[in-house]
């Protein structure tokens, strides 16, 4: 019964969240807006942890799974890309690395700058 | 009737070879080997070799595609278990997706420009290191092929499932909000899927870091092209 009640709350904030995105003025996918309703609900203690927990933890540990039928449907558009594929792949590749160096060094930086500046600020409490 | 026309059919054939894929990643420890990509390799050399029909697959297919949105709803678990690391790093989560998001437009645009890509195949990319349907509506609203964009977007996250460790590695990332950050901006929930399995924190600030890309995605590309 736990089991099919956790189901059952999260199938809901889905089915809300999906809701909610189809009649935003931009878009913004139903599953992303699930994600932020469901923590404004834990985060309000109007869900508690242990009531979804179960199929939670069970869905994050194998969310890889399903992405795979979707990735399937590439078979059936291939021939869009076959003509292009070496530029089309060298793009991907390469703003792909070049992303994730500039995302994650950008945040270093400001963590970095974060602590130096409350090193400085406990510095000058401290000779005060 | 056929054997394989049943809903059932997909969806056991999904979780074979999905079984299939972990147990090869796991004994090989070769993260190139990559269970989705696996998976994927299996279902269409059994759907080639037996003449299937692709839509038989899709009956089942669909309900576990169905399940992607739950599956990426409930990283809010995560984030909400570290709630105390999103409310202290905030800020540098902003920046990071913010500069991030640029950085993939801006670099796709340019090296698009200087390959000689057709307009519409760069419109196509440009959203590519967001989730699959912000992409689609940034494509489809600038001039794209919304089928190229889902092939971009889907090979993005592959890449970023598989070299996402390498990459931390490579560029000497320490922090697990950069390293979270790092993955989610640039490969969105698929991506996500790997820095789960890295760290319970590297995953939460990789889903938080879907939603912050893919509204600085939006906005980017709308007030640029």
């Amino acid at each position: 019964m736990k089991i099919f009640e956790q189901f059952s709350i999260i199938f809901f904030i889905c089915l809300v969240g999906t809701y909610i995105s189809s009649i935003l003025p931009f878009t913004f996918p139903g599953s992303v807006v699930s994600m932020i309703l469901l923590f404004i609900l834990l985060d309000r203690k109007i869900i508690k942890e242990r009531a979804i927990s179960t199929v939670a933890d069970f869905l994050l540990a194998n969310m890889a799974i399903f992405f795979v039928p979707a990735s399937v449907a590439i078979m059936q558009n291939y021939s869009a890309i076959s003509s292009i594929l070496w530029k089309f792949a060298l793009i991907i590749v390469i703003s792909t690395i070049f992303t994730f160096f500039i995302s994650s060094k950008s945040v270093s930086l400001v963590i970095y700058l974060q602590e130096k500046n409350k090193l400085k600020k406990d510095k000058k409490n401290a000779t005060n | 009737m056929q054997l394989t026309s049943n809903p059932i059919f997909g969806i056991i054939l999904t979780f074979i070879t999905y079984i299939i894929g972990v147990k090869i990643n796991k004994k090989f420890k070769k993260t190139c080997l990559n269970p989705i990509l696996i998976a994927l390799v299996l279902i269409i050399a059994f759907l080639n070799i037996f003449k299937i029909p692709y839509e038989n697959y899709c009956e089942g297919g669909d309900i576990i595609t169905m399940m992607l949105t739950p599956a990426t709803a409930v990283i809010a678990l995560s984030v909400y278990r570290q709630r105390k690391l999103l409310k202290e790093h905030y800020i540098a989560i902003i920046v990071g997706t913010g500069i991030g998001s640029l950085a993939s437009i801006s670099s796709i645009y340019l090296l698009g420009t200087f390959l000689k890509v057709d307009a519409q195949t760069i419109a196509s990319l440009l959203p590519k290191s967001v989730t699959t349907p912000i992409a689609m509506a940034i494509s489809t609203s600038i001039g794209g092929m919304a089928a190229l964009t889902i092939i971009a977007v889907l090979i993005t996250g592959v890449l970023g499932s598989i070299f996402a460790p390498l990459l931390i590695k490579m560029f000497k990332i320490k922090h697990p909000v950069a390293q979270g950050v790092g993955i989610g901006s640039c490969s969105h929930a698929l991506g996500t899927t790997k820095a789960i399995e890295l760290g319970e924190d590297i995953g939460a600030m990789s889903g938080i870091s879907i939603a912050f890309s893919g509204l600085f995605t939006v906005v980017f590309a709308l007030l640029f092209f």
